[in-house]
């Protein structure tokens, strides 16, 4: 079988694609329910889904197929579409909410006036573009954007953190262990990046160390998200709970802005630059889905992944904070469910299943 | 075949991402559009809140002229309603990207101002870094005056704001969100700069003035709804060493220059800032003393005990003399360098008082601007629901300054 990605790949796009659409409102959301400890429930976050990309790398690390095939293949086809059907729902819940804040972060902070409902449109065709190609596509853009990540976080943390107040997480806990639990259920949708893994298993030329290289850059990944919302907190305290839009705000405090004015666009333009790329990929893995599930062309399978949320934005602007609602506060047990909790227990379960067929197949010879 | 697709798609993929980061559709018309350097904000007499939005007219000449200003007023309930009512009224779209100071009236003393900066610091069309002053009578006032040096006074306003390394630190710095984080943390305590207009007329002046006023400088040439406009020369300077405290956003007291010198010392980088000694002794006679300060280390720690709180501020300033009133002067410069001792024991006096001022001033106005309560709740939490209400009650507090020459 010809493997698609190669583990240097995997690794880039866990460090330059998957922080980024975390840059934009969950800050401000978790601010707003615990406060200084928001870097706890981003941790909590961090840590699960490193903790389920490791259980499933030392499960299924010898296996020469992805985590829906294997399912078909030693629980059963039925049982294999049942579950590809709840990851398309997965995965279309998971573009809505970072789809619609690339939206509002596009239209209001770089448009004067409010742009027209097509204005954002063009996306929808550099998703769709992404869509219909196969999985080897990941991998390139992981490369592609690697370099402009980086340059985007290096250029916004150095420029933001002169102006940290980095002891305003302090006291550590105090706004209890209900809020902080409350907070990392809340951005569920933002992390449960596990899920992404269930289609590399299989699919990467194997190598030395693949699974310490992969873990470190998952562990890198999350060290990005938590220093950036370290810094975040850092840079608002008391009104960090207001701003969206952190993005844009964050480096502009630095004496060299005010100096030099706005050059930290560079970084800020970067990252939105690979946020395209990054809020394409669930539209991407529930598009791989609905292809397999249904057997139907690529193209079609892209439209039918990216139809509801273009028709929600379109169609459904004025309800989008009740969707938004909806997603934050119950989808998000969604989200634990497909992305942490099934993803380990299924693993174990096809490791099980997988040594069973191994002694089986000795006990044959 | 396959060559021309690939192109055309990468030729479509760059036609779509230059749509999405042009802002072509989000551009106004230039000349609809009014720059706003600044805002002023006060009470109107039915009070509603009065808007005057400082524009900046650029010039195309080759001339080398100064930029020209203008005025334009606007009224609503809430401030975002009254920066509208400027557009609706004029015609011109206000541009709000370049405002960076915002003055707010004197008239607004016992009213909270975050009824009015709240807007600044929630909308994404100004930027939150603007810098916040209070008159001393109406805001916008402060607006029409114009400088000897500066034309247009929020230019002049910010020079004396944000100083050039090299000059005195000795105004308490404010911008919108410092205001709002202030008010929004548990102390609710914020502060801003007290600018005063001190006038410099003088004949010689007088005709200069009149000579700019009569040659290069004309009209504003703004749009409909100006109310003021021009490019003649004033005669007034701006004062912005006395600072405002706010709590909760109604106005509780003021530090006067000498006590915003001393919390600038406390909180912000202090080199290059000279200190003023008046009468000290030396042997029977007294001198006056200009001291120039290279380095300032100040920390402040809180701590706390069943029996109440400390406050223990520690500053260590390295500086040198600079100038001196006394009758001989010094032999060689290296005189300078070393402190004398009662340069130092005078300096450490000075200061020393005026932080204890300082502490006092934080007591009785119960402004928080030395952040005790926010280092009570970040590093003393299992004591901040003790000492959360009547934190400044249970205070107690030393203060000790260190100043020194070359050793």
């Amino acid at each position: 079988m010809i493997k698609t990605l190669k583990p240097r790949q995997i690794c880039f796009f866990y460090i330059a694609l998957l922080p980024v659409v975390k840059f934009f409102m969950m800050p401000s959301l978790i601010a707003g329910i615990c406060g200084e400890d928001l870097w706890i429930s981003v941790l909590i976050n961090a840590l699960s889904d490193i903790f389920t990309i490791a259980v499933l790398y030392f499960c299924l690390k010898d296996e020469d197929a992805d985590f829906f095939t294997l399912i078909e293949k030693r629980v059963g086809k039925a049982f294999a579409k049942a579950v590809m059907a709840f990851y398309i729902i997965f995965f279309l819940l998971k573009t809505v909410i970072p789809l619609n804040e690339e939206k509002d972060y596009v239209e209001l902070t770089l448009y004067m006036t409010s742009p027209s409902l097509f204005t954002f449109m063009p996306v929808f065709f550099a998703i769709f573009f992404i869509c219909a190609k196969k999985l080897r596509v990941i991998g390139r853009i992981a490369d592609g954007v690697f370099i402009v990540s980086v340059i985007g976080y290096a250029f916004t943390f150095a420029l933001s953190v002169s102006d940290t107040d980095v002891l305003a997480v302090l006291p550590i806990g105090a706004h209890g262990i209900k809020k902080v639990a409350l907070g990392a259920y809340s951005s569920c949708g933002w992390f449960s990046d596990g899920a992404y893994f269930l289609f590399f298993v299989g699919n990467y030329v194997k190598g030395k160390k693949d699974g310490l290289k992969i873990l470190i850059s998952v562990a890198v990944s999350s060290l990005i998200v938590l220093s950036f919302t370290i810094i975040f907190y850092g840079t608002f305290t008391s009104i960090a709970f207001r701003q969206k839009f952190a993005l844009t705000e964050l480096s502009k405090y630095t004496t060299a802005i005010n100096n030099m004015e706005r050059f930290d666009f560079v970084a800020i333009f970067s990252l939105l630059f690979t946020s395209i790329f990054a809020l394409s990929l669930p539209f991407y893995f529930a598009c791989e889905l609905t292809e397999r599930l249904f057997n139907i062309k690529r193209w079609l399978a892209a439209i039918i992944a990216i139809l509801p949320p273009v028709i929600l934005l379109l169609f459904f602007g004025e309800y989008f904070n009740s969707i938004e609602n909806f997603i934050i506060n119950i989808a998000s047990g969604y989200f634990i469910t497909l992305g942490t909790i099934f993803p380990i227990i299924m693993a174990i379960i096809l490791k099980l299943c997988g040594k069973k067929e191994l002694n089986y197949a000795v006990q044959g010879n | 075949m396959r060559f021309k697709e690939i192109k055309l798609v990468f030729a479509l993929l760059g036609l779509v991402f230059l749509l999405f980061f042009s802002n072509d559709f989000g551009l106004i018309d230039i000349e609809k559009t009014a720059i706003i350097t600044a805002v002023a904000v006060d009470l109107s007499e039915n009070g509603e809140y009065k808007i005057t939005a400082q524009i900046a007219v650029p010039e195309a000449t080759d001339t080398n002229t100064e930029n020209q200003r203008a005025q334009i007023s606007g009224k609503g309930a809430t401030v975002g309603a009254a920066i509208k009512n400027i557009g609706d009224t004029s015609g011109w779209f206000p541009q709000l990207c370049f405002c960076n100071l915002i003055v707010v009236g004197g008239e607004f003393t016992d009213y909270n101002l975050i009824k009015i900066l709240d807007y600044f610091s929630k909308t994404l069309r100004v930027q939150d870094t603007a810098l916040i002053i209070m008159a001393e009578k109406e805001g916008a006032e402060l607006l029409k005056l114009a400088t000897p040096l500066d034309n247009i006074s929020s230019f002049a306003l910010q020079k004396i704001l944000l100083k050039n390394a090299g000059l005195n630190r000795d105004v308490a710095v404010a911008d919108v969100k410092s205001f709002c984080t202030g008010y929004y943390s548990d102390a609710g305590s914020s502060i801003m700069p007290l600018v005063k207009v001190v006038s410099q007329k003088s004949e010689n002046e007088k005709t200069s003035a009149e000579g700019f006023s009569g040659g290069e400088s004309g009209s504003g040439g703004s749009g409909g709804g100006s109310s003021e406009s021009g490019g003649a020369k004033g005669d007034a300077i701006f004062n912005a060493n006395t600072t405002a405290l706010f709590l909760r956003g109604v106005k509780v007291g003021e530090l006067d220059e000498d006590l915003t010198l001393a919390f600038n010392s406390l909180t912000k980088d202090f080199s290059n800032t000279t200190f003023e000694l008046k009468d000290v002794k030396v042997g029977v006679k007294t001198e006056n003393f200009l001291l120039t300060v290279f380095s300032c280390k100040a920390s402040r720690k809180v701590s706390v005990s069943e029996s109440g709180i400390n406050f223990t501020v520690n500053v260590d300033i390295y500086a040198k003399i600079s100038d001196r009133n006394g009758e001989y002067s010094d032999i060689d410069y290296i005189k300078n360098l070393t402190l004398p001792y009662y340069v130092e024991e005078s300096a450490e006096r000075e200061l020393k008082t005026r932080i204890e001022d300082l502490i006092r001033t934080e007591i009785t106005t119960g402004c928080d601007f030395l952040d005790i309560k926010k280092e009570l709740y970040r590093k003393h939490y299992s004591y901040y629901h003790v000492y959360k209400d009547n934190f400044l009650e249970n205070l107690t507090y030393s203060v000790n300054v260190n100043f020194s020459g070359q050793k």
